[in-house]
């Protein structure tokens, strides 16, 4: 079995290779694969660290993908209890580099997950000033403001 | 698994260097091409934004979220070979400095710091702590992503984080988005007369709504459509007298603020509702519809043997204009047309009502629909389920409504669910699938002999093309509340059982997923406050919304 390799290079220069398939999951690489199909592909804003944890996720849905061809909803929980599992164990700044890199890589699927992460860490905070602290946002509001808006939001509570 | 990472020597590195700076250039061309669209972009979307409080800041950072991802794709699809290959031959010039003003110039200063971190890697620690002292650097349209993801409680928090947030969170742009990506979840809201109970269902949480507007008023019946709750009818005690009620109340949970809508024709208690979206096309037809229905009250089609008219119908909604619940939400934006019907219920002396009536939001007007069959008997429960309004009698008689053609059609089912007179049956409906909770006896084919005396409560559903009942489910729960209420959400069939024990009021709330082969029930959540509603429990009625 030869399955054609590329080879991606992080912002340090490190370089990672990878099975296409698993590589193609990125629109952006997909594309740049096939107009460039001999090259390296610098990633230059990418950290190997990042890249190694995009390369992490590509693989896994990659073998999901083609593993099961009719692979019914049993693998797609597993793939999605593992996507859980997957941006569980990231701390916060690395996550947003992971969704960056998601982002500019093009990949719908991790971008979803990481999105979703993003959302469900501001879901867990109990108030806004918990918000602002952990993803450190100053507060630009008046007292006066943040009442009147407190009074037009009106959730059921 | 193979191991991904294969560090190089610096020999192979500097073999490299030439393809490398190759595509550097590469990577530069495209940004290149990618400030050039940005910047065309760039003017659209500050007219978009129009103005207000996080104006600055939200197009800076709209550069940077355009430019990373989407345009990098965009750039890929219209990008020709030749286009291509000339850029690349064009820029010879040095890679690190230009290339990174470039960057620098389409990124958000987190980005900056992203750079900054890849020439420091050492320091890793340091740039922790670096980030805890900074704002939040995923640009704008990425972050609309995330806040567009968040429950509905959370959301609200986020409008008080900053200005850019509010502003970012409360477009109606955003909303629309919020609204098609799915990204909403269902509440559940329970009324007991005066009360207001609001169940989060993805985050497991009852909220009380505080509201004066349904006090004293009971015995009225509740619908959902639009993110609006509709409450019919009713009746309210005025000085040792009782008033019944003809008046429509839409409560809408997200502004909290309650309306009118135009009254029914009829005062009623207990009418037995439904709201369903319907097409604008449908307009000529639903008034020639009802013209023709009132002036022919001799229900002819009722008495249908063979069921032709059933079967066409059905045939017929397959796919057309008037649309269930889910396929509600995704054309929410194409028409906010939609109808709501109420038939049956008492009248002013409480005596039973065979009448119906619609109201078509378009015109906010009641018009009267042809009258229950003659020997239907009392509506006990109806649902709308592809367009048809079905109603199901005390007299175990079921007929349905054709919306769109304005009459009953008579339904014959077999063999039909048995049951216990003092629970009241309920229609359900699925993903266009019409399902029946029924309470019945146990017999002895559900292993209990000797046990006859058991009651169970089944779930029942309807084929709509043969129109055969088959048992779907037993419910766990011994039936203890002759009223238990359901709603459904897609595949969810959602149940709230109340019933006052020992002079205190216990609250059951139960779901069954209809889609799995196996359909059973779970118990998801007893109501804290549920001993609060100690007054008349009976007369609960529930809601479903996405929020």
């Amino acid at each position: 079995m030869s399955k054609k390799m590329i080879v991606l290079k992080s912002s340090e220069g490190v370089s990672f290779v990878v099975e296409e398939a698993v590589a193609r999951q990125s629109k952006i690489i997909s594309f740049l694969v096939e107009e460039f199909p001999d090259r390296e592909l610098p990633l230059t804003n990418m950290t190997s660290e990042i890249l190694r944890k995009t390369i992490e996720y590509c693989k896994k849905h990659v073998v999901e993908d083609d593993g099961g061809g009719d692979s019914s909803s049993s693998s797609s929980g597993d793939l999605k209890e593992w996507d859980v599992k997957f941006v569980a164990e990231i701390d916060q700044p690395r996550l947003m580099d992971l969704l960056m890199a998601a982002n500019y890589l093009d990949i719908p699927s991790l971008l979803d997950v990481t999105c979703q992460k993003v959302a469900d860490t501001i879901a867990a905070c109990n108030d806004e000033k918990e918000i602002r602290a952990t993803f450190n946002i100053e507060n630009d509001f008046t007292e006066e403001e943040v009442e009147a808006i407190r009074m037009e939001n009106q959730y059921p509570i | 698994m193979m191991i991904s990472e294969k560090p190089l020597g610096e020999e192979s590195i500097r073999k490299d260097l030439e393809g490398l700076t190759v595509s550097k250039r590469l990577v530069k061309s495209v940004s290149q091409k990618l400030k050039k669209k940005i910047s065309t972009k760039t003017e659209v979307e500050e007219a978009e934004a129009g103005g207000g409080g996080g104006g600055g800041a939200l197009n800076c950072l709209n550069i940077s979220g355009r430019g990373v991802g989407c345009k990098v794709a965009d750039t890929g699809d219209d990008l020709e070979d030749k286009r291509w290959s000339s850029a690349t031959s064009e820029s010879l010039t040095t890679i690190c400095g230009t290339e990174e003003t470039t960057r620098l110039d389409c990124f958000s200063h987190g980005v900056k710091e992203m750079f900054w971190k890849k020439h420091n890697n050492n320091n890793r620690k340091y740039i922790e702590s670096k980030h805890h002292n900074h704002h939040i650097f995923l640009p704008d349209d990425i972050l609309e992503m995330c806040l567009m993801r968040l429950p509905l409680t959370s959301l609200m928090n986020a409008h008080l984080v900053c200005k850019k947030w509010r502003h970012m969170a409360t477009t109606q742009r955003f909303l629309q988005m919020r609204r098609e990506g799915s990204f909403q979840s269902p509440w559940l809201f329970l009324f007991a007369s005066g009360e207001i109970h609001g169940y989060d269902v993805s985050q497991d949480r009852w909220h009380r709504v505080e509201s004066d507007v349904l006090k004293g008023r009971f015995m009225y019946s509740v619908t959902s459509i639009h993110e609006e709750v509709y409450v019919i009818g009713g009746r309210s005690e005025d000085r040792n007298s009782f008033k019944t009620h003809r008046g429509v109340l839409v409560f809408s949970p997200l502004t909290k603020s309650w309306r009118k809508i135009k009254s029914m024709r009829h005062a009623r208690t207990l009418p037995v509702v439904g709201a369903t979206h319907v097409s604008s096309s449908q307009l000529s037809t639903l008034q020639q519809s009802q013209r023709f229905h009132r002036s022919s009250r001799e229900s002819d089609v009722y008495e249908d043997p063979h069921r032709f008219s059933v079967r066409r119908s059905h045939a017929d909604q397959t796919g057309t204009v008037i649309s269930h619940r889910s396929s509600t939400r995704l054309k929410l934006n194409s028409s906010k047309r939609f109808v709501l019907i109420a038939i049956g219920g008492c009248g002013l002396f409480d005596e039973p009502l065979d009448s119906g009536e619609m109201y078509d939001s378009a015109t906010n007007t009641w018009s009267e629909i042809q009258r229950l069959p003659v020997d239907f008997g009392a509506v006990s429960c109806g649902i709308i389920c592809n367009g048809i309004f079905y109603a199901y009698s005390e007299n175990d008689r079921l007929s349905g409504y054709d919306i769109e053609r304005g009459f009953w059609i008579g339904i014959q089912t077999s063999p039909i669910p048995p049951r216990v007179h003092e629970f009241y049956p309920k229609l359900i409906s699925c993903n266009n699938r019409l399902f029946m909770l029924s309470v019945s006896w146990c017999d002895e084919g559900d292993g209990q002999i000797g046990r006859r005396n058991k009651a169970v409560r089944k779930l029942w559903e309807l084929d709509l093309a043969y129109l055969t009942w088959t048992e779907v489910s037993v419910h766990p729960d011994a039936p203890m509340d002759w009223n238990a209420t359901y709603v459904s959400d897609q595949n969810i069939l959602m149940g709230v059982e109340m019933f006052k024990i020992f002079g205190q009021v216990l609250g059951f709330f139960t779901v069954c997923d209809v889609s799995r082969e196996e359909v059973s029930w779970r118990h998801v959540s007893r109501n804290q406050r549920s001993q609060k509603l100690n007054r008349s429990c009976m007369n609960k009625t529930i809601a479903l919304l996405h929020l």
